[in-house]
């Protein structure tokens, strides 16, 4: 037997207590037995160690020893520029750390959101008297006390309830608040038990008193709190492509290090001098700008998402939308608009009446079949019998009331009645009664009028208006209404009887008609769900409505599924079940308690799939944090939005829908980036090697190349990351599923294509400086050291400028420049300007010629650098124009 | 065969004590209801001995109070006895090896397995639907495999063997679906022989498998999620062995009634 199953009597044996409460002795060893009742908080990141961790990853630490090993060389071997690279190179490690940490953490408020609907001070009954008592200080036992407006601190059995009703909304999502009762019914489960009160749901209206059976963590708040604090996000795809990418970029520039470092000092260099060529093969391989641009370029995104009404709070969640293969969306307020509409009336005497208008619009039009001379009489008393028994109210763009209220408001003003009526009494609504109905006057004359669920009006009806008379309702009257009934709750309408007396008594009723309510389905959902079809996302309601209205609205938005399962079915099922289930079909969730969305994720994503999910209760909070992408509704609890990655602030599917595009060329751009940033270390590397082969200067400083890594290649960069989307963007599967950022044709491109053009045009520049000013071939160390810097700023140029027409061609994946507007990205047109003008500061600034050792070049020389970008827009244009051609998927002409 | 219960007087002792019986029923063994003389109130304890053993007279499980005046005597009853298990409940305060009674059992070293009972949920122990034992990898031993077997038995429950390998985020990086298929397969591979026990005891439960970077957390998160109402976690006698164990993190505030099983020779 569970405490909620025991009798009052027995429960107070089982806990030792007594209906005065706990003697005040007992206390103290209860709380040492069970601990204070306080919901435990994880302890905090040390966000210090968390930076420190950045710089002992294995990345950084090969960057490190690199900077250690340029500051050794400058000891044995000063003035040579050692020490400006080892500075360039601790700055570069700087950059990385605190762009990695600023992209990876952020404090997780949930839990202080979560806290807040936890009471602090709290009443309860002590030696027969009241006390007021930090509620940290409860004990299983004690007699807690709840009053109208009272949070509750802890989980208990009531043993007394006036008329009490809780908003449990907190643990299950259950907007309405829940009358409180004094048995359990058939509760098989704690939270489903009707006598009990429970830790972070508040009083609503009435009193009682309860017993405490459970505090802390062990209360059903607490399981909340440590869903909330303890699930573990799964490593988002780009978290995931950063950890390969660093990988497989450390061992390359690993590889390439100790290869050369070995030839270095087994063809006799010396230690020394085959290190520092060892180390600068391994500063060249590794890309030091790609992680401030990939958080640059993220961050920039999440802007322009701002615009479009989703607020991301978590960086890496930007490209996580990119690879959203399952939305599971709320229906509510999301699909629909959660406003209600009276969008069709029955009038018992026979007539249908459709009326135009969505959601509180008060303009419409009635439109009625088989209209006669008393039809506008009916409809007008049917909507006032909706209006008088309503407390809603739409007036100057307020609006005020129940939604389903608020529908019959709006259809009566769309009507334009006017209230004529003299309200002498009123019968309120309450939900075991499940009817409302208000005494007054019409035009003198004295009416009940009635409005309440259909089941039960018929038993109250006892005649019904035909079209000239009021008539018996007879077996064959009722089935007919009843079919009528049955035809609305098949097209999902909510449906309400409308019935009349003229006596104050809700007997022997004269049923008028029925009203049919619709929430409408937003209009841009339909083309945002065939957007996702066409994507290859699949999208999964989940509501908390029935079958046939799920299916309904499902049908009406062009929602593509096999079934619907209800929440009944999904609680008996095992993940397992629900996994295999999932991996074949699409299905609605209707009936669903909230708590169940955790499961769908779960499951989901054991199937593999990039889980995007909805929700805006407390207790949707676990599920939001377990979702790849958690969306919270801007129109959520604190709770929801402090455990989302991302926040809809106008709570619209399309915005998601938007969101995703938006992610999706973000990995888009990540992968022009990458591959931009990578075509450069291919003139960074291969100078470095020829130079070891062939009997020629140096033709490329470290310096230099980290003026290309974290200079020149950066603003580019981040341009290419405020890309525009690709036209075929949304027309293609899910990114990331079974693609990586670093792919082969990222290496073909960014190594093998482009960036053997870049080195052949360094080479050349470097080359040709040196012939045409008379050096002869063999001629390793330059006696001037001006034109050693010469030829070195001329090998620097040619990469410089080649990535100049690179980022031009590199703007489109798929398809050519000419397809896009050069001013459709001002930033690339700012990052190109800055480029220029930083090669006229490498040219013309003392300063940084010092800094860089570069020097003036005459511009007859530089001449020699164009040829080059050329043939890198000619020769990629021509590839991107012929993989188009042979990818079907990709033409959409 | 006897299992010892040690009982003080307090609700969550005589709690302890519930689970102890029904342990002891469906073995068929005595429970002795034992008390070390101390600072409780013997009337509590007897208050106590009184409910348990109504409880105990409906389960038809034969059972003795015994009370001792010291660890000593209590102690050599222990060497001179058959006893299969001691059951003692710890308060919430404690982690399980702050100066608590159940450290000064710890350190006795005594021939006989320890039940180390924490209860957070009065009235729980009367009904166990759902039970859960957390496990790392494949790792079992049979002292805990029976000891979790005649509990879920005992109440009929439905029994889960959870178990978790801890990686690093570079490792979870790489992780796939198929992965994660194919070593569940493994670990139920390798755990095999108790299926086999299983079926022999006509009795069913479950495997699942997760991957976790902090186990702990994800003990926790799974237990939440699931809506056991007990668990059964194991342990060992060495505690030098835990520093930061994750069952530390399980054990501390938990949300529902945990049942520390401490071997007396540890095993694989």
């Amino acid at each position: 037997m569970r405490a909620y199953e025991l009798s009052a009597d027995r429960l107070l044996k089982e806990f030792r207590t007594t209906g005065n409460g706990l003697a005040l002795s007992d206390i103290k060893k209860r709380q040492a037995d069970f601990g204070k009742n306080i919901i435990e908080r994880k302890k905090e990141k040390n966000y210090y160690k968390e930076y420190f961790k950045q710089y002992i990853e294995f990345f950084p630490i090969l960057l490190e020893i690199a900077g250690v090993l340029a500051f050794i060389a400058e000891y044995y071997q000063p003035d040579q520029g050692n020490d400006i690279l080892g500075y360039a190179i601790f700055g570069a490690v700087i950059i990385n750390a605190t762009f990695t940490f600023w992209q990876n953490f952020k404090a997780d408020k949930a839990m202080e959101a979560l806290l807040k609907l936890m009471p602090t001070i709290i009443k309860v009954k002590r030696e027969g008297k009241v006390l007021e008592v930090d509620a940290g200080e409860l004990v299983p036992g004690d007699i807690i006390i709840l009053e109208e407006g009272d949070k509750i601190a802890a989980d208990g059995v009531l043993l007394e309830s006036n008329e009490l009703y809780i908003n449990t909304s907190s643990l299950n999502g259950e907007s309405k608040p829940s009358k409180r009762e004094l048995t359990c019914k058939d509760a098989k489960r704690e939270i489903d038990a009707k006598n009990m009160v429970f830790a972070g749901t508040s009083v609503v209206n009435g009193s009682g008193e309860a017993v405490v059976v459970a505090t802390s963590m062990a209360t059903e708040f607490g399981k909340i709190a440590t869903l909330t604090s303890n699930i573990e996000k799964g490593l988002t795809p780009l978290e995931k492509e950063i950890i390969n990418m660093t990988k497989i970029l450390t061992v390359l520039a690993l590889i390439a290090g100790v290869v050369f470092f070995l030839l270095g000092y087994f063809s006799g260099k010396g230690i020394l001098i085959a290190a520092i060529f060892a180390l600068s093969l391994i500063v060249a391989n590794v890309p030091e700008g790609l992680l401030p641009t990939i958080t640059l370029s993220l961050s920039l995104a999440s802007q322009r998402m701002a615009k479009k009404n989703a607020l991301i709070k978590n960086l890496a969640s930007v490209q996580t939308l990119g690879s959203v293969t399952t939305i599971c969306t709320d229906k509510t307020g999301t699909l629909t608009k959660n406003e209600m509409t009276l969008k069709e009336i029955y009038l018992t005497s026979g007539e249908k009446v459709s009326i135009s208008g969505d959601g509180y619009e008060i303009k419409g039009e009635f439109t009625i079949n088989n209209k006669n001379d008393n039809s506008d009489r009916y409809i007008k008393r049917l909507l006032q019998a909706g209006l008088f028994n309503s407390r809603a109210s739409i007036e100057d763009n307020k609006i005020i009331g129940d939604p389903t209220e608020l529908a019959i408001v709006a259809a009566a003003k769309k009507y334009d009645l006017k209230e004529d009526f003299e309200k002498i009494k009123e019968n309120p609504f309450s939900s075991e009664r499940k009817m409302m109905s208000t005494f007054g006057k019409i035009e003198g004359k004295e009416i009940l009028l009635v409005k309440g669920a259909p089941e039960v009006i018929f038993t109250k009806a006892t005649h019904y208006q035909d079209t000239d008379e009021i008539k018996k309702l007879d077996d064959d009257a009722r089935k007919a209404i009843q079919k009528e009934l049955e035809d609305f709750e098949d097209r999902a309408y909510r449906v309400l009887a409308i019935a009349i007396s003229n006596k104050d008594e809700e007997e022997d009723l004269t049923l008028i008609g029925l009203v049919a309510i619709m929430d409408i389905a937003r209009p841009e959902v339909k083309d945002a769900l065939a957007k996702c079809y066409s994507a290859g996302i699949r999208t999964i309601m989940i509501t908390g409505d029935n079958a046939n209205t799920a299916a309904a609205i499902g049908r009406q938005i062009g929602l593509q599924y096999d079934g619907v399962i209800t929440g009944d079915k999904v609680a008996q099922m095992s993940t397992e079940e629900l996994q295999e289930l999932l991996e074949e079909k699409t299905l609605i969730f209707a009936r669903m308690a909230s708590n169940q969305k955790l499961k769908i994720a779960d499951a989901l994503q054991k199937n593999g799939e990039v889980v995007a999910m909805t929700g805006d209760g407390v207790n949707d909070s676990p599920s939001l944090k377990k979702a790849d992408i958690g969306i919270a509704m801007g129109s959520g609890t604190d709770v929801a939005k402090e455990s989302s990655d991302m926040i809809l602030l106008d709570d619209n599917f399309n915005s998601i829908v938007s969101a995703i595009e938006e992610g999706r060329t973000v990995y888009f751009n990540i992968k022009k980036f990458v591959t931009y940033i990578l075509s450069s270390n291919v003139p960074e590397i291969v100078p470095y090697i020829l130079s070891f082969f062939l009997k020629i200067p140096n033709p490329l400083s470290v310096i230099q190349i980290l003026s290309i890594d974290l200079g020149s290649d950066m603003l580019p960069g981040l341009a290419l990351g405020s890309e525009k989307p690709e036209k075929n963007i949304m027309k293609r599967p899910p990114v990331g599923k079974d693609e990586k950022i670093l792919d082969w044709e990222v290496f073909k491109r960014g190594y093998f294509f482009i960036g053997i053009i870049e080195a052949s045009a360094a080479m050349f520049a470097f080359m040709s400086f040196l012939f045409s000013h008379g050096w002869q071939y063999g001629d390793v160390n330059l006696s001037d050291p001006v034109f050693h810097a010469q030829a070195m700023t001329m090998t620097l140029l040619g990469a410089v400028t080649s990535q100049l027409a690179n980022v031009w061609t590199m703007r489109s994946w798929d398809f050519n420049i000419w397809t896009i507007s050069w001013r459709s990205n001002k930033t690339l047109l700012f990052a190109w300007a800055a480029v220029l003008v930083w090669i006229y500061m490498l040219l013309n600034v003392e300063a940084v010629q010092k800094v860089f050792n570069t020097a003036h070049v005459p511009t007859t020389d530089l001449w020699i650098l164009l040829p080059f970008p050329i043939l890198i827009l000619i020769s990629h244009e021509t590839y991107k124009y012929l993989r188009l051609k042979k990818m079907q998927y990709l033409n959409i002409d | 065969m006897r299992v010892i219960s040690l009982i003080n007087g307090s609700l969550i002792s005589e709690n302890s004590s519930v689970y102890a019986l029904n342990y002891a029923k469906k073995l068929g063994a005595t429970l002795d209801l034992v008390h070390i003389k101390g600072t409780d109130s013997l009337n509590e304890v007897r208050e106590s001995v009184e409910d348990i053993s109504a409880i105990a007279a409906s389960l038809d499980v034969e059972n003795e109070f015994i009370m001792f005046d010291n660890f000593k005597e209590f102690k050599t009853y222990i060497q001179e006895k058959d006893i299969d298990i001691i059951f003692c409940s710890t308060r919430q305060n404690h982690s399980i090896f702050d100066k608590s009674f159940v450290q000064v059992l710890i350190r006795a070293q005594m021939a006989v397995d320890l039940a180390v009972v924490k209860i957070v949920k009065l009235s729980m122990q009367h009904s166990v639907d759902k039970i859960v034992m957390p496990i790392r990898s494949s790792k079992l031993s049979v002292k805990k495999f029976s000891f979790f077997t005649t509990f879920a038995l005992a109440y009929d429950a439905k029994a889960e063997i959870y178990s978790i390998d801890k990686v690093s985020k570079g490792k979870m990086a790489t992780i796939d679906v198929q992965q994660e298929r194919n070593r569940l397969k493994e670990i139920i591979f390798n755990l095999r022989h108790y299926l086999r026990i299983e079926k022999l005891l006509d009795y069913k439960f479950s495997i699942k498998h997760e991957y976790a970077l902090a186990e702990g957390d994800r003990v926790k998160a799974h237990i939440a999620n699931h809506g056991y109402d007990l668990a059964i976690v194991g342990g060992h006698h060495d505690r030098s062995f835990f520093g930061q164990h994750p069952i530390d993190i399980l054990f501390k505030n938990p949300m529902l009634n945990i049942i520390y099983f401490i071997p007396y020779k540890d095993e694989l």
